[in-house]
């Protein structure tokens, strides 16, 4: 999976996750599921990442699975029939079914969210974004200053919300205020950091090479095809 | 003579239309391989004039009304951006704000790819690179795990693989503590014997560069060149008039004797007490400081020394309540952790080294209302008077309708302390109350300080400048080995 050209997991990832918004087939979705997790572990991600997700979005899942059980519409299914206990059992059935399609669908989202989270790299990302979707520059290594300032951007908010409390201005942690300061210090990074790229020579509109080279090999177009026509099957089967 | 880097007769100012000019007529010059330090006050437009010389201004943002720069004959301003780099490049102040990427050898192929070197070659010439400056184990940490010091010895690695003709450092130690500096300056030294570079230094401390200047120049308002071509040996002559225009003494020795008052004041009550007090990171990790017992009494100042990395921030939030400890703490004689955040930040406050960090107002003015209606629950009209009253009293009274991020660095920090003490606190910590600071900003802000301690207001300021320390604090807290000791 870590050879796959990341601009096409991307893409074949996002039209995955399109496609199985229309598909109720129990049976299509967990084999979806089956097949991002056989791929996950054999690209060599940790069970433990991979249960970490899992468990939130089982938590999701559940909720969604008692939530439809409970209120969802059952009369679809109520079909006229003379035995008072069979229409109770069919439309609960219906209703279960229904229920799981959902709860699966969540799941299957998940699965194909991490199915590109842990076997792609930030840089190698953006270095295929620009190589094969021909993204300026600019925006590119932008991004991931921004990226690689993540950490200090929240010690500075953590230490912006403290110097409010220590000022006896209680806030709410939903609180806007801090964000006033946060963004008066982003605009001043912004500029550094953009004067800091251009004095190590960085021209937005100028020639570059690249340290790691990306591009697409036919391997590429069979998983792409193979991930989708197994998304497809699960609406048109 | 036709000078080797030459900025000529630059007007710059911020905006178009503003009559406030940063720089005037400002023509400076430099040798080939010379090693110049610039000296000046806060405000006088060093950081400006680097960023004019490297044509980052007015590139990005600013005004050029005239003037042009030259490097080895050629005209900056008519070169694109990566053959500037090869003219002329920059070091950033700030050790956090130079990076794109996550690691040094992820950011030396940036400036490598910039400068369109074929992807074969790359691997070859930063192992080479790494070799020849001794940073190999660098290359592979990321950037959030290193210290400050190690963050600024890594963007200088940087600028040495662009490899300008013309190196500017703009404060490069700023944030350093003494061994992370030298640690620097040996790197840099090394750069510099090759005698290929022409190098320009712009800082507070002379006394840094006494072994690797040429020369020293001081500039005045607006870039204006007050003394040129002050050679390292020729410096002691010019203390006097470096002294006369606010700048460090680079020749100021701590002395080492403790402060009259610092003798034992038994009768003074103490405002804080550590007994055996052991600091940590998070509940049941293990300890980042052990075992401090120390005590500051009322209207004392202490200054807490040390090496970045060391603990003192995380002594500071220990104060503020923020991190778990065991032993005891007291403040006013109560356990700070019985203590709640109301009675704790009503005792307690904090000046941060962004002091932008703390405004909650959005100008000056209403900043200092707010505190003193929180604290003071003053009505509208004393308020109104009191802060009158206190922003006269720190020269900020006609500031009062400015947004507080529109006042100086030295303005800013001013206003830090005066609201964060609106509300009658007895303890203020500062963190690195100079950083950045010439020496008449930083000695109106101590002077403040040493005031506002005679009226009965206990401090305690970290930093890594001795001299400073010596020279204003009662106490001497020294953070070594996984403890703090007081010095006598």
């Amino acid at each position: 999976m870590r050879n796959i050209n990341p601009s096409i997991k991307a893409a074949v990832i996002l039209l995955c996750g399109l496609i199985i918004s229309f598909s109720y087939s129990l049976f299509w979705n967990s084999i979806i599921i089956g097949i991002c997790l056989i791929l996950l572990f054999v690209s060599g991600v940790s069970p433990k990442k991979i249960a970490a997700v899992l468990l939130p979005a089982t938590l999701a899942a559940a909720s969604i699975f008692m939530a439809f059980v409970i209120h969802g519409n059952g009369e679809a299914v109520s079909i006229a029939t003379d035995s008072k206990n069979f229409l109770q059992v069919s439309a609960g059935a219906g209703k279960l079914s229904d229920a799981a399609a959902l709860a699966l669908r969540i799941y299957a989202y998940a699965a194909l969210g991490m199915l590109f989270s842990f076997t792609t790299d930030a840089n190698e990302f953006l270095y295929s974004l620009m190589q094969q979707c021909h993204l300026a520059p600019k925006f590119a290594y932008g991004v991931l200053a921004a990226y690689h300032l993540l950490p200090v951007a929240l010690r500075e908010y953590r230490q912006i919300r403290l110097a409010f409390e220590v000022r006896g201005c209680h806030l709410a942690p939903w609180s806007l205020k801090p964000a006033f300061p946060a963004l008066v210090n982003a605009m001043h990074w912004a500029e550094n950091i953009a004067m800091a790229m251009e004095s190590k020579g960085f021209d937005e509109n100028g020639e570059r090479t690249w340290y790691l080279t990306t591009s697409v090999h036919p391997a590429d177009f069979l998983w792409s095809a193979f991930m989708i026509g197994i998304c497809t099957a699960g609406i048109v089967l | 003579m036709c000078a080797y880097c030459l900025a000529e007769g630059i007007t710059f100012r911020y905006f178009e239309h503003s009559s406030h000019n940063i720089l005037e007529q400002a023509t400076v010059s430099f040798e080939r391989g010379e090693t110049t330090v610039i000296l000046g006050n806060s405000g006088c437009g060093k950081s400006t004039l680097a960023a004019v010389l490297c044509g980052l201004y007015p590139e990005n943002g600013g005004f050029l009304e005239s003037g042009t720069v030259s490097v080895d004959g050629r005209t900056l301003a008519s070169l694109p951006y990566r053959e500037r780099s090869r003219e002329i490049a920059q070091l950033f102040q700030n050790p956090d704000l130079q990076f794109t990427m996550g690691c040094l050898r992820e950011e030396l192929c940036f400036c490598l790819e910039n400068a369109c070197v074929p992807q074969a070659d790359m691997d070859r010439k930063i192992a080479l690179f790494a070799d020849k400056y001794l940073v190999a184990d660098l290359l592979d940490r990321p950037f959030a795990s290193l210290s400050g010091g190690e963050k600024q010895k890594a963007a200088l690695c940087c600028l040495f693989l662009v490899n300008p003709k013309v190196m500017i450092l703009d404060e490069p130690f700023a944030n350093l503590d003494s061994d992370s500096r030298d640690a620097f300056l040996l790197l840099l030294g090394e750069k510099i014997r090759e005698g290929e570079t022409t190098v320009i230094a712009i800082d507070h401390q002379a006394s840094n560069w006494l072994s690797l200047a040429d020369r020293f120049l001081v500039l005045g308002e607006k870039g204006a060149v007050l003394r040129d071509r002050i050679s390292a040996a020729d410096l002691r002559k010019e203390r006097a008039f470096l002294i006369q225009q606010g700048l460090n003494d680079p020749f100021a020795t701590p002395h080492r004797t403790p402060h009259p008052s610092a003798v034992n004041d038994p009768d003074i009550p103490p405002v804080l007490s550590l007994q055996q007090a052991s600091i940590f990171h998070k509940k049941n990790g293990t300890a980042l400081l052990r075992q401090v017992t120390l005590s500051l009494p009322k209207g004392r100042i202490a200054a807490c020394l040390g090496p970045s990395g060391s603990g003192k921030t995380t002594f500071f939030l220990t104060l503020l309540g923020q991190k778990p400890y065991s032993g005891s703490i007291l403040l006013d004689r109560q356990e700070l952790r019985r203590l709640n955040r109301r009675d704790r930040f009503s005792r307690i406050g904090i000046v941060f080294q962004n002091p932008g960090n703390q405004f909650i107002a959005q100008t000056v003015s209403e900043d200092m209302r707010q505190s003193l209606r929180i604290w003071k629950k003053c009505t509208a009209d004393e308020a109104e008077r009191h802060v009158r009253e206190l922003l006269a009293d720190y020269g900020l009274e006609n500031y009062g309708k400015y947004s507080p991020y529109m006042l100086s660095q030295g303005q800013q920090r001013r206003l830090g302390v005066l609201s964060m003490l609106a509300g009658g606190q007895t303890l203020l910590l500062l963190d690195e109350p100079t950083y950045g600071q010439d020496g008449r900003t930083t000695k109106a802000i101590m002077d403040q300080l040493r005031k506002r301690a005679q009226n009965g207001l206990s401090v305690i300021f970290s930093t890594h400048d001795e001299t400073l320390a010596y020279e204003y604090a009662d106490r001497i807290w020294r953070v070594k080995e996984g403890t703090i000791c007081e010095e006598h």
